[in-house]
């Protein structure tokens, strides 16, 4: 993603790094640890990363990478108690990785939109990061889904258990929804949208891609408009805590039920292993990518990691 | 992006025009495996029904995609834009199929076939079984009706189908002097007979063929030495 140069107080502002939004409907499949891990993974190669918690209410990256309740916060910026989003990161201790802590629900409030939004996030951009990685938290809500579309890089992370996959779904859903109505001043197709949301609609949609035909017949442009979006939109998945093979293959199941439901491509980046060297790493408040370099789920890491650089998916041969 | 009984065979298969026959196989197997059982990725998108219908929509597609004869043929009709609607029932005969069919089709795909091979093969090594025609006649379905399976068949076999043996020590897991002993029928270089015999029976299954018959042929020869 590249902003244009702005101001920031410090005369400089151009941004040509990635930012990566973690999220994915259910809160509790580690998404705060992959964050974490994932952003130890990037600055180990000598790239300087910024974590953001975006988790408003939920707040506990610096828990996942063993540093103290921050003093000041996202919020402290946002709330202009501090003249610079500079002076809300953190050092993290760990070299090339800093932290921007969220503890208090003031985006909620104060219900931001979108232009707020895309104007926090240039002012991310000054902290001069290549990587810059939103742990999004829990639920589908408006700032949730619009970080993960604004992002060069959405990442769902669902455990193989029926309430994570299915809230998953539901939040690919609403970015899904969210992005189709963006793209539509029609309030005609605005409604259409809004009704098939519902199953039981009485058009007799039932997916996504049916809606898009039945669009492509009301006005073709826009039709052909949301299957320019619907294939550009490629979010990674990743699939936390897996004990079997079978586990990993509920990723495979899941990319392909989401091409037939929805028609979205997604890339099924890897799995990280369960491991009981995680929940001791957790405990301790460690990162476990530091606390176990050579440990499978730290394996796994490193090569979700490589894979999302390269716009990769997990391969067979590589399944350990 | 279409409803997925719009869809071209490869589209419902997830996979591009171009895949190997191995390729197919794993679509093939991860769809099965997510539409047919109680998978926990489809239930709460997908009705019974809706999986019932995309797994219908699956086995025509492997059906047809899994042969050469009638992937081609699909592959023509696609390309020409025409009806592929009923290319199974009507207009190619779809081999019948056995316990592992697919097997030997699929990997043809990963090593090129090279005509050198394919020339030379059979003239170099004599053997006192009479190569049955269709294992000589180039992508013609195979019958190995008659055939005894001694070493030096197996390795026309496997040469025919551009299949290294370095491919094969490497999917199966058998030491590669053991293959080329087996190959060669050097019977007092192999390893003990319960060894060999489930040795054999996973190349005979690599190759697509039947694993008992080429065990017991293999080993009365075997006896013989």
């Amino acid at each position: 993603m590249s902003f244009e140069s702005g101001d920031n107080g410090n005369g400089k502002g151009s941004f040509n790094g990635q930012i990566w939004a973690i999220g994915g409907g259910k809160g509790g499949t580690g998404k705060s640890l992959i964050t974490s891990n994932l952003g130890i993974c990037l600055s180990k190669t000598g790239r300087d990363v910024l974590l953001v918690d975006a988790d408003l209410g939920g707040a506990n990256l610096h828990s996942c990478l063993g540093t103290s309740f921050p003093n000041v916060t996202l919020s402290d910026f946002i709330r202009k108690r501090v003249p610079s989003i500079k002076d809300v990161t953190i050092n993290t201790g760990i070299p090339h990785l800093s932290l921007i802590s969220g503890a208090e629900d003031y985006l909620e409030v104060a219900n931001t939109n979108y232009a707020q939004k895309m104007r926090l996030l240039k002012q991310l951009t000054y902290v001069e990061s290549e990587y810059i990685l939103l742990d999004l938290g829990a639920g589908t809500s408006f700032n949730t889904l619009d970080f993960f579309l604004i992002a060069d890089s959405g990442i769902i992370v669902v455990t193989p258990e029926p309430t994570s996959i299915e809230n998953a779904y539901r939040f690919i859903k609403s970015v899904f929804y969210r992005r189709l109505k963006r793209i539509v001043n029609n309030q005609g197709i605005r409604e259409i949208i809004a009704e098939v949301m519902d199953r039981k609609n009485e058009l007799g949609i039932k997916t996504p891609i049916e809606l898009i035909s039945h669009i492509e017949v009301i006005d073709k442009a826009i039709g052909q408009r949301f299957k320019e979006e619907v294939f550009k939109f490629k979010p990674n998945l990743i699939i936390n805590s897996v004990r079997t093979r079978g586990d990993i293959n509920i990723g495979f199941s899941i990319k392909s039920t989401c091409l037939k439901y929805f028609g979205i491509n997604m890339s099924y980046v890897g799995y990280v292993e369960y491991d009981e060297s995680i929940w001791q790493a957790v405990r301790r408040r460690r990162p476990f990518l530091l606390e176990y370099p050579n440990s499978r789920p730290a394996k796994c890491l490193e090569r979700i990691t490589k894979n999302i650089i390269m716009n990769k998916e997990l391969e067979e041969e590589f399944i350990l | 992006m279409k409803k997925f009984n719009n869809q071209n065979y490869y589209e419902i298969l997830e996979v591009k025009q171009d895949v190997s026959y191995k390729e197919i196989e794993d679509a093939y197997k991860r769809a099965k495996e997510t539409y047919s059982g109680e998978s926990l990725a489809t239930y709460s998108l997908f009705t019974a029904e809706e999986c019932r219908e995309i797994l219908d929509a699956v086995e025509d597609a492997y059906k047809i995609l899994s042969f050469s004869k009638t992937r081609e043929e699909y592959n023509k009709r696609l390309a020409a834009g025409l009806s592929v609607e009923n290319l199974a029932s009507s207009h190619i005969e779809v081999p019948a199929k056995t316990v592992q069919p697919i097997v030997a089709e699929s990997w043809k795909e990963i090593v090129p076939e090279n005509k050198e091979t394919l020339q030379f093969a059979p003239a170099t090594i004599k053997t006192d079984v009479e190569i049955p025609k269709a294992v000589q006649t180039f992508k013609e379905i195979e019958s190995f009706e008659g055939v005894e399976f001694k070493g030096s068949i197996l390795r026309i076999i496997r040469e025919r189908r551009g299949i290294s043996l370095n491919l094969v020590a490497e999917k199966t897991k058998i030491n590669i002097n053991y293959l080329e002993n087996i190959e060669a029928e050097k019977y007092h270089q192999l390893p003990a007979e319960v060894f060999l015999k489930s040795y054999l029976s996973q190349y005979a299954r690599f190759l697509g063929l039947d694993a008992k018959k080429v065990v017991e042929d293999y080993m009365r020869f075997y006896e013989k030495r």
